[in-house]
């Protein structure tokens, strides 16, 4: 499978689900390696079936917030459980969405609950592909798959 | 009288975005109650009259297709509306639940596109108080 061709999906993806679920804007940025760590939650949701890994998201605390607080149509200040609970149900939407968009519509995948991902991305280019994007009120935003299989290897879904 | 609506999410985020939803589009709700999984779910739909259940799929403990089954076979629930809204993306899956009689709505949805779903569900005329709410 072509990396070119996740690369666009996850961008498809991510830019549609957060403009519709939280009424977010994103910029993909090229060329940009590595999101900021500092004060950063990070989302990781597994998945198997036609393959099998995982995919993450990472928001700085301050545009989860901001996104916590569009999805629950909120303006007052909001608890740190609530913006987890909200990127977890966009990671949840999102991964939903890039799986049969990557491998085929027919295909049936288990995604896992999702998770706070606490430990690193497993340094596999070979493996991981991620992206990043400029928030609208600044920040940046990262999402990434790890695959178990090389993506050489993958094969593209019956789309 | 109002509809009394039975929510089954695990994430307390989508159940809170589900019941605004509702409430902003003048439907007339009883009430409203929530489950996180659908072991919890069944237990509510016995215990309650239940107008129509809004449930996600791939939830733990007992997952929604899991409900829906168990539902199917008690003769009390096998007619009460379900709406699934869900991030399922495999049509194999999404077309196996269409032959248990349910309504399917992808997440991310619209507002409009909930309240629209719900109103045909609940054969409720016209688009209500709420239609400019969202």
């Amino acid at each position: 499978m072509e990396r070119e061709k996740i690369v666009s999906k996850i961008e498809e993806v991510t830019i549609e689900t957060l403009e519709r679920l939280s009424f977010l804007f994103l910029n993909p940025m090229e060329g940009v390696k590595g999101g900021s760590k500092q004060d950063t939650i990070r989302i990781k949701v597994d998945f198997e079936g036609l393959y099998n890994g995982y995919m993450w998201v990472g928001v700085p605390l301050e545009a989860g917030e901001e996104i916590a607080k569009n999805m629950l149509g909120m303006d007052d200040a909001i608890e740190l459980r609530e913006v987890e609970d909200a990127l977890k149900e966009c990671a949840n939407v999102l991964c939903g969405n890039m799986l049969p968009e990557l491998f085929g519509k027919r295909k049936i995948f288990k995604i896992h609950s999702p998770i706070m991902f606490l430990e690193e991305v497993k340094e596999d280019p070979e493996r991981t592909v991620s992206l990043l994007f400029e928030l609208e009120d600044g920040g940046v935003m990262e999402v990434g798959f790890y695959f178990q299989t090389p993506i050489e290897e993958m094969k593209e879904g019956d789309l | 009288m109002g509809f009394n609506i039975l929510l089954v999410d695990d994430s307390s985020v989508m159940r809170s975005m589900i019941k605004k939803t509702l409430k902003l589009s003048g439907i007339p709700i009883g009430i409203l109650l929530e489950g996180s999984n659908g072991k919890e779910g069944i237990e509510l739909l016995h215990s309650n009259w239940i107008d129509l259940v809004i449930t996600d799929i791939n939830m733990p403990v007992m997952d929604g297709e899991e409900m829906l089954d168990l539902m199917k076979q008690d003769p009390g629930l096998k007619d009460v509306p379900v709406l699934v809204v869900s991030t399922e993306g495999s049509e194999s899956r999404i077309e196996r639940l269409l032959q248990k009689g349910v309504r399917f709505l992808r997440k991310p949805f619209t507002p409009e596109m909930l309240r629209d779903e719900v109103y045909n569900m609940l054969g409720v005329e016209g688009h209500g108080e709420g239609e400019d709410s969202f």
